[in-house]
């Protein structure tokens, strides 16, 4: 590292120190912005369901254009004084240990927030940050604290500072050899770059995962609005609908292709949104790692970096989607606990409990995974398949009653109609049986668990046996005569079950588990 | 402080004693009892209800619910009776083991499993005591570990004295002690 980098990271601890004065401190008054839209946000989502009804008396509104001027002024006042509010009562104190925040103007609150409580520190940075460069910075807690800890405004670099300083002291308390943490904080800013993706691979990211929705979400309210554009657009370009589906103008295969066409069509729409999802979320991905800790950064408007300490991983999840499948490629994610985690609730990628690469090569997958957990032999596991029986049980049990249903439900009007629908449906639900039988398969070795399973896709898990919170061995007196049971095994990052497995094999792995924890007395965290 | 446990004879080293040869506790006996009165008691006044509006002469039902009511009685008397015969089959399949480092609770007529609960992942314990069990004397033992509330290991019907021990034993452990 060349000097300046050294002097500006010196100063930057500086300021943490100035920070860590005891007083209560203002946010800088960027945060009024923050603050603003945060409010409208919130707002917005709330009354979502309102939309359509403004929607509707759109045209009504229309006509005073005076009145829609005023009340949008008004509102946008209001959530101005509301941010200005937020922002005035807003005060954080940074102790030695501990950060404390008092916020709310109606509802007030006080967190008080022990550092090594904190299990995970973000970074993100929206787009009206990064005009003058400051960073939100949100702490989460493990327990059940419900609470949302988020310092709002802070310059970036000094953000940056203050994140090592927290997760220095929150890894102090783990390992007590004090040479160690001394080590840990001047190799805190030395990070190794794992892995990036470039703008190729999220294109294929796009493609194979449909990251729509991020766009669906915005676009709901004006679904209306696109149908009459699409139609008038139609009209106006002489295409009758009418006429392109009708299939008494037109040879079968004209409307077969026809509906192929305007099928593809859509799908390109979709795609091409979902490509520019993925590149939104995952613009300029790095993952890195410091001494113990994963980082990951990316976002195009809205930059997030999130980080995630190595032993807190509890499952490692390689996920393959068809499409995936077709073009060897993988999502990869290293998931921690879920329980009690304040974020957890939390929709999609932003979730902190999950780390996520998009779409690595395989070679590329194995190779991270071997980094988290070197001993993990995933790549060469060959997978034992479950018990036959699995998809016998699913005829017996769902098959054959909805055959059955529909049977009876067409009967009475065609006895061969019935008999087509309900025998192809049993036929289809089996086929679907055998396809899922075929994915599932399980191995172990002494320190860890691989499970495999999927449908059209593969999902591919390994997880270290010691990080095991409860076993459960399941058995129906259906299968009991066939010596079969299934294992369900709670992690704290969720529970995976596994049907139909011999049932020696089950005990076998439980008492292992079992075993396994009354000599190693490694912590799950 | 040590505690005097009827399970401690199946203390082995480890790896000696299997989860499947271990020696496993039936719950109080009451515990049976007490459910099966529960749900007749419960059977009886809805039905009780039920049979009171339609016959009292005050005020006058819907015809439509003197025409069904006796459907809704007969279903409820299945109901009730369902659950008398499973509590009555199903609660003496429910077993608990305690060993040096992990807890076992065993359940199930048709679909029987057996948890496991190593006494190192435990978070936090609780005992739980409604009104009625109180009244019996009986308690229920939680056990949560980060496995999450859906996955909170239970031992119901537990005498009161026995689930106070227990919790003590988990307590006093020294991998919870160290853990937890």
């Amino acid at each position: 590292m060349d000097n300046n980098d050294f002097s500006q990271r010196s100063e930057g601890m500086q300021q943490v120190a100035e920070l860590q004065n005891g007083e209560w401190n203002k946010l800088s008054p960027i945060s009024i912005i923050y603050f603003t839209v945060r409010s409208i946000v919130d707002l917005a989502n709330t009354f979502f369901y309102l939309i359509p009804v403004l929607a509707l008396n759109f045209n009504k509104i229309k006509e005073q254009p005076l009145i829609i001027v005023v009340v949008a002024s008004c509102i946008l006042a209001l959530f101005i004084i509301m941010g200005v509010l937020n922002y005035w009562f807003y005060r954080f104190r940074v102790g030695s240990d501990r950060i404390e925040i008092k916020q709310g103007v109606f509802k007030k609150s006080h967190i008080d927030l022990p550092f090594e409580r904190i299990q995970n520190v973000k970074l993100s940075q929206p787009l009206y940050y990064r005009i003058n460069d400051y960073s939100c910075i949100e702490l989460d807690t493990a327990g059940s604290a419900k609470q949302e800890a988020k310092i709002v405004a802070l310059k970036t670099d000094l953000a940056k500072q203050f994140r090592i300083k927290i997760l220095e002291t929150a890894t102090e308390e783990t390992s007590d050899d004090a040479l160690a943490s001394s080590v840990g904080s001047s190799n805190a800013s030395n990070e190794i770059m794992l892995n990036r993706r470039s703008m190729r691979d999220l294109v294929i990211h796009g493609l194979t995962n449909n990251r729509i929705w991020i766009f669906l979400g915005a676009l709901a309210p004006f679904y209306n609005a696109i149908s009459d554009f699409l139609s008038q657009f139609f009209e106006s370009i002489g295409f009758d609908a009418e006429v392109y589906f009708s299939l008494e103008t037109q040879a079968w295969w004209e409307f077969g292709l026809h509906v192929l066409s305007v099928a593809m069509l859509i799908m390109l729409v979709i795609v091409s949104l979902s490509v520019v999802g993925a590149i939104l979320m995952f613009y300029k991905y790095t993952l890195s790692k410091t001494q113990n800790r994963y980082i990951r950064r990316s976002g195009l408007l809205t930059k997030h970096e999130v980080s995630m300490k190595l032993s807190r991983i509890q499952i490692m999840v390689q996920a393959q989607d068809w499409l995936d499948v077709l073009l060897g490629r993988v999502n990869l994610s290293f998931e921690q606990n879920t329980s009690g985690v304040a974020n957890a609730s939390k929709a999609g990628e932003q979730m902190s409990n999950k780390l996520l690469v998009p779409s690595v090569t395989i070679e590329e997958s194995l190779a991270l995974m071997k980094d988290a957990m070197p001993s993990q032999t995933m790549g060469e596991q060959l997978f034992k398949p479950i018990s036959k029986r699995y998809i016998l049980r699913g005829l017996l049990f769902f098959a054959v009653p909805v055959g059955i249903f529909l049977f009876v439900a067409i009967f009475r009007d065609d006895l061969v109609v019935a008999t087509t629908v309900s025998f192809s449906t049993v036929v289809l639900i089996g086929v679907i049986l055998v396809i899922r039988w075929k994915r599932w398969g399980y191995s172990y070795d002494q320190e860890y668990f691989y499970l495999r399973k999927g449908f059209l896709g593969v999902n591919y898990y390994c997880f270290p046996l010691y990080k095991v919170q409860q076993a459960q061995f399941k058995q129906s007196i259906f299968i009991r005569p066939y010596q079969l049971a299934s294992l369900k095994i709670v992690l704290a990052s969720g529970a995976k079950l596994i049907p139909y497995m011999p049932a020696n094999e089950v005990r076998n792995i439980i008492n292992s588990i079992l075993d396994q924890l009354v000599i190693d007395k490694r912590s799950w965290m | 402080m040590s505690i005097e446990f009827a399970s401690n004879q199946q203390v082995e080293l480890s790896g000696t004693c299997k989860v499947e040869d271990m020696v496993l506790h039936s719950l109080s006996p009451k515990y049976r009892s007490l459910n099966i009165i529960v749900s007749s008691i419960i059977g009886f006044v809805i039905v009780m209800i039920i049979v009171f509006l339609a016959i009292q002469p005050l005020f006058s039902m819907p015809q439509k619910f003197l025409d069904y009511y006796y459907i809704g009685v007969t279903i409820i008397i299945i109901f009730t009776l369902w659950s008398v015969l499973y509590s009555y089959l199903a609660d003496p399949k429910k077993k608990y083991s305690v060993r040096e480092f992990d807890v076992h609770f065993q359940s199930g007529l048709l679909f029987s499993r057996i948890i496991s609960q190593p006494i190192m992942r435990i978070q936090h314990i609780e005992i739980e005591r409604g009104p009625i069990e109180r009244s019996a004397g009986l308690a229920t033992l939680q056990v949560y570990s980060a496995g999450g509330a859906n996955h909170a290991f239970e031992i119901p019907g537990l005498a009161y004295e026995k689930a106070i021990e227990l919790r003590q034993f988990i307590l006093n452990h020294k991998d919870v002690s160290q853990n937890g």
